[in-house]
């Protein structure tokens, strides 16, 4: 699971709650991690935010990784410290919108929310302001499933409270408030991303199969088809190995492996 | 229960579009350009979504009226198909439309007038052949009346048009609009079945088998025509023995004039569809059955496909005469 914020203040109630450790090498931006969890800290903007989020993409390693952007935002009607997730993002300078789907079951509030170049004071319109979460959906979506990309926002700042009154402090306080919602989000992302991904051990029953004969990317393409078949038609993996070794060659191997799955091909 | 409701600026102030937002006072209101923005961008998880779909409130603002291919019809000579929503209530593992849409948001298209209009003036341009309106071929008709209120608008108007004819195709047991009205002889509700042990594996969230049946007994009794369709047969173990037992309890009790057509279909849908559901439900044993590529058609191996279209064909023929049954070929599974 990635986690971008733009700022260090933003990260902190997110990397004690999770038990995120700096990462030690070398990095473009600051980074935290556990087994499960990724932060970057992108720093405030469009482009930093498009970055720190290309740069996780690259490092991932899942099929449908999950992308959430969490941080502070301005809200034309939210009181200060209500949470949202973002229905509809737009932004001041790009053509395009973007609409997260709603998967979430929660009583979270939700809203549209608007990304600008420049700090927004005079809120215009009953909507979320921030800087980031457009170029962050706009470069996650390239590398993941929509449902799994996520943007969530605690309002630091409305007409009645400018954004020039809050400090780094109240914005960490801001946010740790927030931390059970975050968590709820976090929690069904998770499973959402598990249900969709292939499960470790399909990959280790496969390289298994692919360690058996040399067998071609045709082949392996194929083989591919017949284990998902197998795992469908409920058939021991035990006799999926065994069909495979007792062919000569790769060729045989992968008849055997049909003659194996063709009586079973029938939905019960 | 709809919890997210888009909706194109245009039709904002549409008086179905604040129906809508009457109706449904607690669902988070959010405005778009086209429907087409939420609905089609590509990197979408249907079976993600399928968990919690979205309403998105649009206009048909293109072609409402479509023809259906030759081999569909139900003994009609004109022919055609209009979707005032996409997508469907249900979930059935060998629905298309999972492998069509990029998505598992409903839309729906509120200028019902307009599809009339287009309606008429098709059956306007031919008043001498009974012209064919099929509804259920991207959504089930009957699922989402509760929210659509799509048969109260449609059924007074096809009442009163009698050489336009309508089929409503559904699983759905929602008969109480139709309950409401005097039958039409011009209006055919044709019910979708597999067997009881099929439906339970592959039609999530389907009514069961028997209340379907009891919902067609009624409207049946009521004086409505009924239609039945065995549209995708599946094949699977012990199949002549189930199919039998569905076809008896289906026909039984039935009164014979009441039955409008039965349809027969074999499991098929454009290969590029299937290819998309088999990655979202990888380990789904209906799609590790004896199938084949055919002409960019998912299908079973001919020789299957004979057998079990002969098996049901003979089976439905010992309980009702040839001019009700009807063959569909090589188009999608529906809804």
């Amino acid at each position: 699971m990635n986690f971008v914020v733009a700022l260090p203040t933003e990260a902190k109630p997110i990397v004690e709650a999770f038990g995120l450790k700096k990462y030690s090498q070398k990095t473009p931006f600051p980074m935290y991690k556990n087994d499960l969890h990724t932060l970057v800290i992108s720093g405030v903007g469009k482009n930093r935010a498009s970055s720190a989020t290309g740069y996780l993409l690259g490092r991932n390693q899942s099929t449908c990784p999950v992308f959430l952007n969490f941080g502070i935002a301005g809200h034309g009607s939210l009181p200060l410290g209500s949470a949202f997730l973002a229905t509809r993002i737009i932004s001041d300078q790009e053509s395009e919108n973007y609409y997260p789907p709603q998967i979430i079951s929660s009583r979270i509030r939700k809203s549209p929310l608007c990304s600008v170049s420049k700090p927004v004071t005079d809120y215009p319109e009953e909507i979320g302001y921030d800087m980031e979460a457009h170029a962050f959906f706009a470069t996650a979506c390239l590398g993941t499933t929509r449902e799994l990309i996520q943007v969530f926002k605690v309002v630091s700042d409305n007409p009645n409270h400018s954004i020039a009154q809050i400090d780094g402090d109240q914005i960490t306080q801001l946010i740790a408030g927030s931390l059970p919602d975050f968590q709820t989000i976090c929690g069904q992302l998770q499973s959402m991303e598990k249900e969709i991904n292939p499960k470790s051990e399909e990959i280790e029953f496969k390289t298994i199969g692919y360690s058996i004969h040399p067998f071609s990317q045709t082949q392996r393409h194929l083989l591919d088809r017949l284990f998902r078949h197998a795992h469908s038609l409920a058939i021991d993996q035990s006799i999926i190995l065994a069909g495979l070794r007792s062919g000569k060659s790769a060729k045989e191997a992968i008849r055997n492996l049909e003659k194996i799955l063709e009586p079973h091909r029938v939905i019960k | 229960m709809i919890d997210q409701i888009y909706f194109e600026e245009e039709i904002e102030d549409h008086p179905r579009t604040q129906e809508f937002f009457a109706r449904f006072p607690k669902a988070t209101l959010t405005p778009c350009l086209h429907y087409k923005e939420v609905f089609n961008p590509v990197g979408q998880n249907f079976r993600l979504q399928k968990q919690k779909p979205g309403l998105i409130l649009a206009k048909q603002n293109g072609k409402r009226i479509q023809s259906i291919p030759e081999s569909y019809g139900i003994g009609g000579k004109q022919n055609f198909y209009f979707s005032h929503l996409l997508n469907c209530l249900y979930d059935c593992r060998y629905c298309f439309l999972q492998g069509m849409y990029p998505s598992a948001h409903y839309v729906l298209f509120v200028n019902y007038e307009e599809f009339w209009d287009d309606i008429f003036e098709k059956t306007s341009q031919s008043s001498e052949i009974p012209t064919w309106f099929f509804s259920g071929y991207d959504c089930d008709s009957l699922a989402m009346e509760s929210t659509t209120r799509f048969v109260e608008f449609f059924l007074p108007l096809f009442a009163k048009n009698r050489n336009a004819h309508l089929e409503l195709r559904t699983k759905s047991v929602n008969i109480r609009t139709l309950k409401k009205y005097s039958p039409s002889p011009n209006i055919v509700t044709a019910f979708s079945f597999t067997p009881e042990e099929i439906s339970e594996q592959l039609e999530n969230g389907v009514p069961k088998v028997k209340s379907r049946i009891k919902a067609m007994l009624e409207l049946a009794r009521q004086g409505w025509l009924v239609g039945i369709r065995i549209d995708p047969v599946i094949d699977c173990i012990d199949f002549e023995n189930r199919y039998a037992k569905l076809f008896n309890q289906l026909i039984k009790d039935l009164p014979l004039p009441s039955l409008h057509s039965v349809s027969l279909g074999s499991f098929r849908m454009p290969t590029s569809f299937f290819r998309r559901i088999e990655k979202l439900y990888p380990h789904e044993p209906l799609f590790a059955g004896k199938l084949t590529n055919k002409n960019n058609s998912t299908t079973y191996l001919p020789e299957l496909e004979h057998n079990r279209l002969q098996v049901c064909k003979k089976l439905l023929l010992d309980l009702l005469p040839q001019e009700k049954l009807f063959l569909c070929e090589m188009n999608s599974s529906s809804p």
